[in-house]
């Protein structure tokens, strides 16, 4: 693992002790010893355990369930059905269209029909096989395209239609710079169902405490969203909803859906029955019934001059959203506001929409929407490149977006854009123009070598997806420690030492003196999803605002203890002083022990609210994210000509991320995210077949290992942000959501063929098509 | 989960057999087939005889000039094996690689047999050294050949109350081998397909060609047909071209065509032609 990193010299971080330091993460040494609590090593006494029924049919109207024989069944304390439900059936963040037990009927075959709580897994087993359900099995649909033709059927009646919302970007005239284009490209692309893989299976244990309060610890992504859905469900106030997650061992978007439904499962049964209860998912039923990255089906045209100058791109996607709408339409939306990549496009006209059918659900899921699309223009990039003769490296300089530019969706760009030079520092890095010559002269023997790259911007934050603002505490203890808290979850991406540090810095002090308190929904507000990359900078924000107000409070006792004006004090390595005269000083613990005396509260709430945006979902234009972050990855590849083998050898990872809080923890997102994405590229899909699951567990859904990812390679290329914390911006997506596209170029040139279908399998390396043994049954 | 079940742990063989004798087992070794086996059943009708504490099936040693592998040796216990290292290293190379270091350490090469999957690692390799299986139960002794004792992917011709003790083979006398496993990752991967050869060149001629693929026929075997076809001949990367080829039409008169032959067809081809490319030293 190499780094390469420039340091712009930085008013900003001068003299700041950890920020911009690769600071050891907060928990990094308990997790090496295994110290950390999972939300399955909880336990309490007379605790019960849950067991769900799933559905028999990809679509069935439900007649009846019969629960008799599963009550009577040993054991057994509790059994819940649609019936049972004091509230709200349904939840949804854009359609309320999920319930977590099944009404009127059962749309896939991970739709939970009936959980049964008893006082042993065997029990509850046993038991949960004893429900009958009698069902009218209903016409089914697979596939998107099929579902949005009329005569389909329909998952939701009352909608009349299988589309949910469509979503557009217009920009310029598309009809007008095709016009202008010497040569135009037109192709399809494909990308498949794909699981998170959080190595973490979901789990929860609810119980109530002696308030009346339901309590729920699990692994929540995102306990605020969870809290809602379940308060709704139950009909209860959202005080008497408590929820707190535990260790994450992982989630990139997959725990939240689910993880509300089972904690409205859970609470429900602890209600029911008394007693706290827990459930812990397999490995086969957290792929069964967890939503999964959405499919999507590309159509793209792109025209360009014959001097490589992008005049035009089309696209027209149709989004697989399974039985439930989850995130899809903003997932079609990011896709498509993101799908004519960081260039100066004058002209775009692009649609997307996500479709109802009786496949496994799909949604958030890390790059949410921009790794398929990015698949598609950064491999119609080369195809053009191919064409005109242009190095691919030059064609997208050449378009690059620069500050003053306009993007792809009529938005102003006023800020600092670090994409050319992350182009060049990429490049470079990888040995560009040596390998590429190299590499397209004629190649013999059956291994044969190619390099490709990609590059991408990506929308920071929620943007046009939803309302935006994190709270942080910041309380100073009576020592001189300090307790900061966020409503940001942290997944494993290391947001708490992120916080830390941006309090650290501001309040002058080693990071050390700081404990990070994971979030619990009754202690600190709202503060959304943990989500779009949005930690660091809303968490950030939120942590600096309260942090701030607390130094000022300090600061203005301080002053008048030294008698200076409070315009020259400042805080750093634990003390305060006079800036004019250094040698007036006073410690943190001294500062703290005067506030104290003199009863100044030193702690705060932070609040922070995204910049407002602009997007006319009507229309399809404005500005539909704040600010982006600009990425940059390339790929040096060997193809086994003779097996379709592809083995990634060299890989480079740059971002302009505004500013590294921690540049460990960004070479972290970077390799981590490298590695997801090789998978996309490579090597893994969730098989569905007519509504059923083939792949359910890590023996058939391969993902790469170790020994499949060579040494990445990282590059910190920073354009700080002046609204972000220390100018930092995000990482956790960028990271993944064009590394697919790098390692298909490169698969491309070696192989002088392109791979439109993911993933770029064995088989469709060497024969340039999917084999699987599963047959469709003939329509008919 | 996992059912409930009874287990018995014998440390003897004798005590193991008579058990086995008596009740209504199956028998467990390292467990890594049989555990993610029986996780798939909600409940089962057996009792579970754990053989893997009894010492004397784990050694791995040379009597009369033969090498007798105990069946409990795990992968690792034959890949750290010096007999194994310096007689026979193609069955080193071939339990190099199977499953990932947690399976190695647990996995036995008498599970790898007795399971007999058509991807099991060590089959290939231990056909190609023409290895015999011992058995024993309470009833007596029996020695088989290693292909006729896998009759059928997934299925043996062991009898009720046999327990496979070792297994056996002269060293090779070879001048070179090769083991190529392609699976669809570097680690963790099951062989899509894998193929063993030996050959024994003296003078610039092939005296000897030993070529065993796995997840290629219906059935475990060498390929004589195309050992045939290089023996008496001059090593030369046309004349592996052929034996693959020979192999790959094999593969199609024996097994017909599956969804995956398209694929199957020309990669056995050239991973034949390869691995004796790589055993005579003309790689490619
Ligand atoms: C994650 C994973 C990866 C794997 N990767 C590979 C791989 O790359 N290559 C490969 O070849 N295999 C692989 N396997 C399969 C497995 O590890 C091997 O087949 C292993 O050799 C089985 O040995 P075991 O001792 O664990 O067998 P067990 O599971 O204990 O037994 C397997 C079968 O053999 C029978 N049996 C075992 N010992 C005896 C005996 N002495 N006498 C009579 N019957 C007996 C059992 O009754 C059972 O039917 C993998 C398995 C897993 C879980």
């Amino acid at each position: 693992m190499t780094e390469q990193r420039t340091l712009e010299p930085e008013k900003l971080t001068k003299g700041l002790a950890t920020v911009s330091k690769p600071v050891k993460r907060l928990d990094a040494e308990d997790k090496v010893k295994g110290k950390p609590l999972f939300a399955d090593d909880y336990d309490r006494p007379g605790i019960l355990y849950a067991k769900q029924l799933y559905s028999k049919f990809p679509h069935a109207k439900i007649i009846n369930i019969d629960i008799t024989e599963a009550q009577d069944s040993p054991g057994v304390k509790g059994v819940i059905t649609r019936d049972d439900i004091p509230g709200k059936h349904t939840y949804g963040n854009v359609i309320e269209d999920q319930r977590a037990l099944a009404d009127v009927k059962v749309r896939f075959l991970g739709d939970v029909v009936c959980v049964v709580a008893a006082k042993t897994k065997r029990q509850a087993d046993a038991a949960v096989e004893k429900v009958k359900v009698e069902y009218e099995e209903l016409p089914a649909v697979f596939d998107p395209r099929e579902a949005l033709k009329e005569g389909a059927p329909l998952l939701y009646e009352e909608r009349k239609t299988n589309a949910q919302i469509p979503q557009k970007v217009r920009h310029g005239n598309v009809e007008k710079g095709f016009k202008e284009s010497d040569l135009i490209i037109k192709k399809k692309f494909t990308t498949p169902f794909l699981e998170h893989s959080y190595i973490e299976p979901e789990s929860a244990i609810a119980f109530i405490d002696q308030q009346g309060t339901i309590r729920i610890k699990g692994s929540f992504q995102n306990p605020f969203t969870a809290r809602e859905v379940i308060a709704g469900f139950l009909s209860m106030g959202l005080d008497k909803i408590r929820v707190q997650k535990t260790v994450l061992g992982g989630t990139f978007g997959g725990k939240d859906e689910l993880m509300s439904a089972i904690g409205c499962r859970l609470a429900l049964l602890s209600l029911k029955t008394g007693c706290p209860v827990k459930t812990t998912y397999s490995r086969e039923n957290s792929f069964l019934e967890s939503h999964k990255r959405n499919p999507f089906y590309m159509d793209y045209k792109v025209g360009v001059t014959k001097d490589g100058i992008l005049k035009a791109v089309e696209s027209d996607i149709v989004v697989d959203s399974g039985v439930y709408c989850s995130m899809s339409p903003y997932i079609a939306l990011r896709g498509i506001v993101q799908g004519a990549g960081p260039y100066r496009v004058e002209n775009v006209c692009s649609d997307a929409v996500s479709v109802y059918t009786n496949n496994p659900y799909t949604g958030a899921m890390r790059g949410f929407g921009s790794p398929q699309t990015n698949v598609a223009i950064e491999s119609i990039m080369d195809i053009i490149a191919q064409k005109l003769d242009i190095d691919p490296v030059k064609l997208r300089l050449k378009n690059a977006l620069k500050k003053g530019d306009v993007a792809p969706t009529g938005q102003k760009i006023n800020h600092e854009v670090g994409l050319t030079e992350a182009l060049q520092k990429t490049a470079k890095k990888i040995g560009w123009k040596k390998k590429r010559k190299k590499y397209s002269k004629k190649q013999t023997g059956d291994y044969r070598k190619g390099v490709g790259i990609a590059c991408c911007m990506r929308g920071i934050s929620l943007g046009a997806e939803g309302v935006d603002a994190a709270a942080a505490s910041v309380s100073v203890q009576s020592d001189g420690r300090v307790i900061v808290t966020t409503g940001i979850t942290d997944h494993g991406q290391g947001s708490q030492t992120v916080m830390a540090q941006i309090a650290a810095d501001i309040l002058g002090i080693s990071i050390d003196r700081i404990t990070y308190l994971e979030p619990d929904t009754s202690l600190i507000p709202d503060s959304g999803p943990t989500v779009a990359s949005r930690s660091t900078f809303m968490g950030g924000n939120a942590t600096k605002d309260a942090a701030l107000k607390v130094k000022k409070r300090m600061i203005k006792i301080v002053a008048e203890l030294l008698e200076s004006p409070e315009e020259y004090v400042l805080v750093s390595g634990g003390r305060f002083y006079d800036r004019k005269s250094p040698d007036l000083e006073i410690s943190f613990d001294e500062a703290v022990k005067v506030c104290n005396n003199k009863a100044v509260p030193l702690f705060e709430y932070g609040w922070y609210s995204m910049p407002a945006i602009d997007w006319d979902e009507e229309k399809g234009v404005g500005e539909p994210y704040f600010t982006y972050v600009y990425s940059v990855n390339a790929a040096e590849v060997t193809v086994d000509t003779a097996t379709g083998k592809v083995k990634v050898d060299n890989f480079v990872s740059a971002h302009d991320m505004g500013r590294a809080i921690n540049p460990m923890q960004c070479y972290g997102q970077m390799f981590g995210g490298a590695a997801m994405g090789i998978g996309l590229a490579l090597y893994e899909e969730v098989e569905v077949v007519e509504g059923v699951m083939k792949d359910r567990n890590f023996d058939t859904y391969t993902l790469p290992t170790a020994c499949d990812v060579p040494d990445f390679q990282g590059i910190i290329v920073e354009r700080p942000d002046p609204e972000g914390p220390f100018g930092a911006k995000s990482l956790g997506e960028p990271a993944t959501e064009v590394v697919a596209p790098a390692v298909l170029n490169a698969v491309a040139q070696a192989i002088g063929r392109r791979i439109y279908d993911l993933p770029a399998s064995l088989e469709r390396v060497l024969l340039g098509k999917k084999l699987s043994k599963y047959k469709k049954k003939k329509k008919g | 989960m996992l059912p409930e079940f009874n287990l018995k742990r014998p440390l003897t063989l004798n005590e193991a057999l008579s058990e086995y004798a008596a009740g209504s087992y199956k028998i467990i070794a390292g467990g890594t087939d049989m555990i993610v086996e029986m996780r798939k059943e909600k409940s089962i009708d057996f009792d579970i005889l754990d053989i893997s504490g009894i010492p004397k099936l784990k050694s791995i040693k040379k009597e009369g000039g033969k090498i007798i592998i105990g069946a409990l040796s795990t992968f690792s216990d034959v890949f750290k094996n010096e007999i194994v290292q310096k007689e026979v290293p193609l069955l080193k190379e071939a339990v190099r690689n199977a499953g990932s270091l947690q399976i190695r350490n647990r996995g036995t090469i008498g599970g790898n047999i007795c399971n007999a999957s058509p991807a099991a690692d060590s089959v290939p390799p231990l056909v190609a050294l023409d290895a015999e299986v011992n058995l024993v139960s309470t009833k007596g002794q029996r020695t088989v050949k290693l292909d006729e004792f896998i009759t059928r992917p997934y299925a043996t011709n062991i009898k009720e109350g046999e327990i496979l003790k070792s297994i056996t083979f002269s060293p090779p006398v070879c001048t070179g081998y090769h083991f190529y496993k392609l699976g669809r990752r570097e680690a963790l991967a099951i062989s899509r397909m894998n193929v063993a050869v030996m050959l024994n060149i003296k003078g610039g001629v092939i005296e000897d060609a030993v070529i065993s693929p796995g997840s290629v026929m219906p059935f475990v075997g060498r390929v004589t047909e195309a050992e045939e076809l290089l023996e008496g001949n001059k090593p030369s990367k046309e004349l592996f071209e052929k034996a693959g080829l020979k192999v790959s039409g094999i593969m199609i008169k024996e097994s017909g065509i599956r969804w995956s032959t398209e694929y199957k067809k020309p990669v056995i081809k050239e991973m034949v032609s390869r691995a004796l490319n790589f055993a005579a030293g003309t790689e490619k």
